[in-house]
């Protein structure tokens, strides 16, 4: 569907985007995540058509939308993260003045109107002036204006910054809606616990470069090859960190009050017998449990280097 | 057909704020407020107390010249304004990715300034039509005025649509615009004057620049512009002299506000060409 080969981007010596290929396929949720400056809204203005790239191509369905962009702005809804609205403009009449702006005919608009608002829940604010919605508001009708011309491909940069957590749950759930519309998504956000839910794959990019792309779970095998196990306890702390010293297969332990992290490289069977290890010595465990990882762990571990 | 929808929306934006009455209003007092103010002068300072109909040509011409002032101080507060107040409400980019063509854009900015101008220009008809009590402007010579005051303002109003495209901020864009606004009209006079003080000089008992030469020279100013224009109404022939229309060895008929006309429409097509060219994706 959406191909990324070998895109630059330069401005003077610095370079913004340093040879970035990636491909996500049609119905994808593709979660983009860096630190601030690593080069993800410079990717995402490129895609959306509003920055030349200084090389490379972004193909969409084979074609390239750079030498192409009557294409792309069909094919492409995009949403920035820093946006604003205009004064004295009514919900309905912003929608039209985009489905304007996309040349929908007249006669097709009132229903295309009627179902986005419906979308993000602002069917009720339809004759309120947008400059005062709230935030959040806003955010859900600038959602609605990328649809407007029902394209393939959203592009939804940060989607979610600046919203309070209910705003943020309400903007998940549409996305969740929209995901189910067979949409293709690119988003981007700092807020990464919600990524790793939504999305079917990420991008990992930093100085310009991805570090990471692939399936949340293929990224996390990749990346860590020992497993972290989590103990909850009563009482003998000392007692259970000396039968973890003693284990061969166990590394960095991080005793906290009444918890304690290790990382352990041995298979289940091993896991079991150490388990009865501790019991055997009267502990009184309250959890005994593998961490799953996240994506939050993901992201720290690649963007500081794999420490 | 679809009416472009940036100016559409321009439109519906500016017609609904209190500015744009509260402008009309003070724009409409201004030239009524001169207007009877020219022609109270006029009245009362004849030399035996009486109206002398012909003194409504003078009121007319400095009716038209109120305006023309007004026209040449608003455009440019109307228009610079336009992109680079998109861009800084972080609007542009939507904008951007649309389907809409970037001339489409500019050219929807363009005609919704220019509108509220016309509206101005449309409201003071009724301020211009006391001469029509006393006589002696036809309705063609309103007309050729009114032209003028449509062309000037376009030119006007893309140089500020240029400035708006190329400088980030407003307040940037908006002086940017008046300064070469302010060159547009007294700089030309002044290199005009430089050059033909300087034939003078150069050629003793030359006639100095000919009267093409003349109009090349200081043909697009639109103070000259506008002052062709009345001048040609009033038969008046101060330009006559300005532009040594007697050194005419080619016999050239071309009138001042003939070639004005045709030169802010060339400029106009420019900056709007360079404005499109600025934003385009």
């Amino acid at each position: 569907m959406l191909e990324i080969k070998n895109l630059y981007k330069r401005y003077g010596k610095f370079l913004a985007v340093n040879n970035l290929s990636l491909s996500i396929a049609e119905g994808e949720i593709f979660g983009f995540v860096g630190p601030n400056g690593a080069g993800k809204t410079t990717t995402m203005k490129i895609v959306a058509g509003l920055l030349k790239a200084s090389g490379g191509q972004v193909l969409i369905n084979g074609i390239n939308v750079i030498s192409h962009p009557g294409k792309l702005r069909e094919k492409i809804g995009y949403m920035p993260d820093f946006f604003g609205v205009y004064d004295n403009l009514k919900v309905d009449e912003y929608m039209d003045f985009y489905a304007g702006m996309y040349k929908i005919p007249y006669k097709d608009r009132p229903a295309i109107i009627d179902n986005l608002l419906e979308i993000v829940d602002l069917s009720h604010k339809r004759d309120a002036y947008v400059d005062s919605l709230s935030r959040g508001m806003k955010q859900r009708l600038c959602l609605a204006r990328s649809l407007i011309h029902d394209p393939d491909i959203l592009i939804l940069d940060e989607p979610a910054s600046g919203l309070d957590p209910r705003a943020r749950i309400e903007m998940k759930e549409i996305l969740k809606q929209l995901r189910t519309l067979g949409k293709t998504i690119i988003i981007s956000s700092h807020i990464l616990p919600e990524l790793a839910e939504l999305c079917t794959s990420i991008g990992i990019i930093e100085n310009g470069q991805m570090v990471a792309c692939g399936k949340v779970n293929e990224i996390m095998q990749q990346l860590t090859h020992k497993r972290i196990i989590k103990i909850r306890l009563l009482d003998k702390m000392e007692e259970l960190i000396r039968i973890l010293q003693e284990q061969p297969d166990i590394h960095n332990i991080f005793e906290k009050t009444d918890e304690v992290e290790f990382e352990f490289d041995g298979d289940d069977i091993r896991l079991s017998q150490l388990l009865k290890q501790i019991m055997e010595k009267d502990v009184l465990l309250t959890a005994f449990h593998e961490k799953e990882g996240n994506l939050e762990d993901i992201f720290m571990k690649i963007t500081k280097g794999g420490e | 057909m679809m009416i472009n929808p940036v100016l559409r929306r321009e439109l519906k934006t500016k017609l609904r704020s209190w500015k744009a009455p509260v402008l009309l209003m003070v724009y409409l007092i201004i030239l009524t407020g001169f207007g009877g103010l020219v022609l109270l002068l006029t009245l009362y300072t004849s030399y035996d107390n009486s109206f002398n109909p012909q003194d409504t040509l003078t009121v007319y011409g400095l009716l038209a010249g109120c305006q023309m002032g007004l026209i040449i101080l608003l455009v440019p507060a109307l228009t610079a304004g336009t992109i680079s107040g998109e861009r800084e409400r972080q609007t542009l980019d939507l904008l951007k990715v649309t389907k809409i063509s970037s001339f489409s854009i500019i050219m929807g900015k363009l005609l919704a300034s220019i509108s509220q101008i016309m509206l101005m220009v449309l409201a003071s008809i009724p301020v211009f039509s006391i001469i029509f009590i006393f006589g002696g402007v036809s309705l063609k010579n309103i007309a050729l005025l009114f032209l003028y005051y449509i062309v000037i303002s376009i030119t006007l109003g893309s140089v500020g649509i240029f400035c708006s495209t190329y400088f980030r901020k407003t307040t940037v864009a908006t002086v940017v615009t008046y300064l070469f606004i302010l060159i547009f009209c007294f700089g030309s006079l002044i290199v005009y004057a430089i050059v033909q003080e300087f034939v003078y000089y150069i050629f003793s008992y030359s006639d100095g620049l000919t009267y093409f030469q003349s109009v090349l020279l200081i043909g697009g100013n639109p103070f000259l512009g506008f002052l062709s224009v009345i001048e040609n109404q009033l038969g008046t022939d101060t330009l006559y002299y300005f532009l040594n229309a007697h050194n005419n060895p080619l016999n050239i008929n071309i009138k001042l506000w003939q070639f004005n006309l045709v030169f802010n429409c060339l400029v106009s097509v420019l900056m709007i060409f360079l404005s499109v060219l600025k934003i385009r994706r």
